[in-house]
């Protein structure tokens, strides 16, 4: 038996219940829309030089972004998701190269040149430097 | 420190430096090289799993069953992207229609990013090349050949193994290559 003293609270368990339930819906819609904005910034517009998929309006940027979002309604991973586009279409494919043995030289050359050139100033410095000691001898 | 010593370790620095960067130039400004232009890859697989859903062209539904295209005739064959808007498609056409006439069943066409009415008009006015074809609906099976444009073919061996892909109609160099390529995929 409802007593008239359940029924308020009865009403404020049913209004938590769902506040909770629709901001968990919320919050779980928002997290995927996150993550697909993320993803749009790592995957490259194949058609468009230099471009991510989520700067570019081509077609298949388009298409890519949508597929971006049915894997992750199909609740793939965001590396699941990489994945699937890298089996496709290639490292290429990834903004940021994947560091393995062939692209070690990309990530580290440029450090590999400062370094010979810091080098190459520091010795020309220290070889001024001993010929000017030598001198003053 | 010895100055013969530091003169001798900035000359030996300085070759590997102008080497180095010299390979990285030389390789890097090649004018074969377009930056511009994506990878593409024969030794990256197209994924099959989608391929023969689509949407029919009206008027070419006794067209659209791929599977029984692939299962009716052995041995390599061709899939080509194609659409009604796409103006390089128009050019290699021609060359489609000859290679459809001689080569029954072995042909598959898919329109990227068309209407299937569209995509129809063009076949009925322009000729069908295609012993199968489909509208590639939600672009899924573009995505799983990684498409990067129209026109864009595969060859492919009896067991469906890429074999060439031409980013590209199939004219001048392009038709050559593909001609070369189909001719290996018989033996």
């Amino acid at each position: 038996m409802m007593t008239n003293q359940t029924r308020p609270i009865l009403a404020l368990l049913c209004l938590a219940v769902l506040t909770s339930l629709m901001t968990s819906f919320a919050s779980a819609q928002t997290v995927n829309e996150i993550r697909a904005k993320a993803l749009y910034t790592e995957l490259r517009c194949v058609v468009c030089a230099g471009q991510a998929i989520a700067e570019s309006n081509a077609e298949l940027a388009q298409d890519m972004r949508a597929q971006v979002t049915v894997l992750i309604a199909a609740n793939k991973s965001d590396a699941e998701i990489r994945d699937w586009f890298v089996t496709r279409y290639g490292d290429a494919v990834l903004m940021n190269p994947p560091l393995k043995p062939l692209t070690l030289a990309l990530w580290f050359g440029p450090l590999l040149i400062f370094v010979l050139g810091a080098g190459i100033t520091g010795l020309v410095m220290m070889r001024a430097q001993s010929r000017l000691v030598e001198k003053e001898r | 420190m010895n100055t013969n010593f530091l003169r001798m370790a900035i000359f030996v620095l300085g070759a590997v430096a102008i080497v180095l960067v010299g390979t990285l130039l030389w390789f890097g400004l090649s004018s074969q090289r377009n930056p511009a232009d994506f990878p593409t890859s024969t030794s990256i697989q197209p994924d099959f799993s989608a391929f023969g859903q689509g949407r029919a062209l009206p008027g070419f539904e006794d067209f659209s069953d791929i599977a029984a295209v692939r299962a009716g005739v052995e041995g390599p064959f061709v899939v080509n992207f194609f659409a009604s808007w796409c103006q390089p498609c128009r050019l290699e056409h021609p060359y489609l229609l000859e290679f459809g006439a001689a080569n029954p069943g072995r042909l598959i066409g898919l329109a990227y990013r068309d209407d299937p009415i569209n995509a129809a008009t063009y076949l009925t006015t322009d000729g069908n090349p295609y012993a199968a074809v489909l509208a590639d609906t939600d672009s899924l099976n573009a995505l799983n050949f990684g498409l990067t444009g129209v026109p864009e073919t595969y060859v492919f061996s009896a067991d469906g193994n890429l074999l060439f892909r031409s980013p590209g109609p199939l004219i001048g160099a392009l038709k050559s290559q593909f001609i070369d390529a189909w001719a290996a995929a018989q033996k």
